[in-house]
């Protein structure tokens, strides 16, 4: 099975969410497509069906940006991009988080491991506050502070995500009676 | 926004499938939440003044010594009535579906209770749950998904479901969820 054709898709891309924009922000969003049809590559060639993958990735990409201006779409794209480098991060940050819990992580490389990823938290951080204010924003914004949560987890071992404290069973949080 | 209010939303919905328990949630305003999270990190590098603020802004929650601290700042009676639902899932559930597709499925969950009362429910999981809304579309009864979700069996009622009836199975969907992979999810969960 051969992945997605990232050169047709991006021209493809590249013909509708760089029309109206110029100058600095042309080139934002020719970064910010490439950047983004790389990451659907990087998700849906490993699959057996990728063009059913890039089907359900375009449809949200459509999605955020339908009805808008340039600037809109400009963005929803900023928006995206965002997004997913938070998901990425954030996946890394609760297997992390799980094998300190676990201890199967070897101590100070956990702990060098979660100040690597911290900095990569506090790089995005001035980076949402481009994004138009709503839910999705503030979507990010929650999974960003549960990733520097389960990142500062692993360096000083105290408070913890939400969620990585329900991987820890029993000694996790719950509703206090 | 309270607990009461949170416990009668879930108990019109899902109090025929499991006694609700209200629980006690830390839902602190921000001067208490901070507060609360310099108990823990104040004397250090990553107090609230010299880190959080400055790096973030702020934070939403977080969870320590078996407590699950939530700001006020950033939370509604949804964020309640979705940290309630975790209180009530089986014992069963989590491990046996991970985070994602539980957080996913608790979102789901929070957004059917809270539309029936005419509480806003945004979504404030877009990855996790409309993967959920996917495997609904392909025929997985939401009915089931509750069953599961409050009384266990995930591995019959969600996985066997799954395997007999989408393009990949369980595992792959439960790798694709875990790896904050939504479309490959999704894709996954196309009916046969």
């Amino acid at each position: 099975m051969t992945g997605i054709d990232r050169k047709s898709v991006l021209a493809e891309l590249e013909g509708g969410w760089l029309d109206g924009l110029e100058g600095e922000r042309r080139e934002e969003a020719r970064r910010l497509l490439a950047e983004l049809v790389a990451d659907w590559a990087r998700e849906a060639d490993p699959q057996p069906d990728p063009t059913a993958v890039l089907g359900f990735q375009r449809e949200e990409l459509e999605g955020l940006g339908r009805g808008r201006d340039a600037t809109g779409r400009l963005g929803a794209l900023r928006t995206l991009v965002l997004s997913r480098r938070v998901d990425r991060l954030n996946a890394e940050t609760f297997a992390l988080g799980k094998t300190v819990l676990q201890g199967t992580a070897e101590d100070e490389d956990a702990r060098r491991r979660g100040r690597v990823l911290l900095a990569e938290a506090e790089a995005i951080a001035p980076l949402l506050d481009e994004l138009e204010p709503g839910p999705r924003t503030s979507a990010i914004r929650r999974d960003l502070g549960d990733a520097v949560m389960e990142a500062l987890y692993a360096v000083e071992r105290k408070a913890m995500s939400a969620r990585l404290a329900r991987e820890d069973g029993a000694s996790g949080p719950q509703l206090r009676p | 926004m309270d607990l009461a209010s949170g416990e009668a939303v879930l108990t019109q919905s899902f109090g025929s499938v499991k006694k609700i328990v209200p629980g006690k949630i830390e839902i602190l305003d921000p001067a208490g939440f901070q507060a609360a999270y310099d108990k823990i990190y104040g004397a250090g590098d990553y107090s609230w003044d010299k880190y959080v603020k400055p790096k973030y802004g702020s934070l939403n929650g977080f969870a320590y010594d078996g407590v699950n601290y939530i700001n006020k700042g950033s939370a509604g009676l949804h964020t309640v009535v979705h940290e309630m639902l975790h209180n009530n899932a089986h014992a069963s559930w989590t491990p046996f579906v991970g985070s994602r597709w539980n957080e996913g499925t608790t979102e789901v969950l929070t957004q059917e209770a809270c539309a029936k009362v005419s509480e806003p429910a945004p979504t404030c999981y877009p990855g996790e749950s409309p993967v959920i809304r996917e495997a609904m579309k392909s025929g997985l009864p939401l009915a089931d998904i509750v069953d599961a979700y409050f009384n266990g069996g995930a591995a019959f009622k969600i996985a066997a479901w799954i395997n007999d009836n989408c393009k990949l199975n369980w595992a792959s969907v439960k790798s694709a969820i875990e790896s904050n992979d939504w479309a490959a999810a999704k894709a996954a969960l196309a009916k046969k």
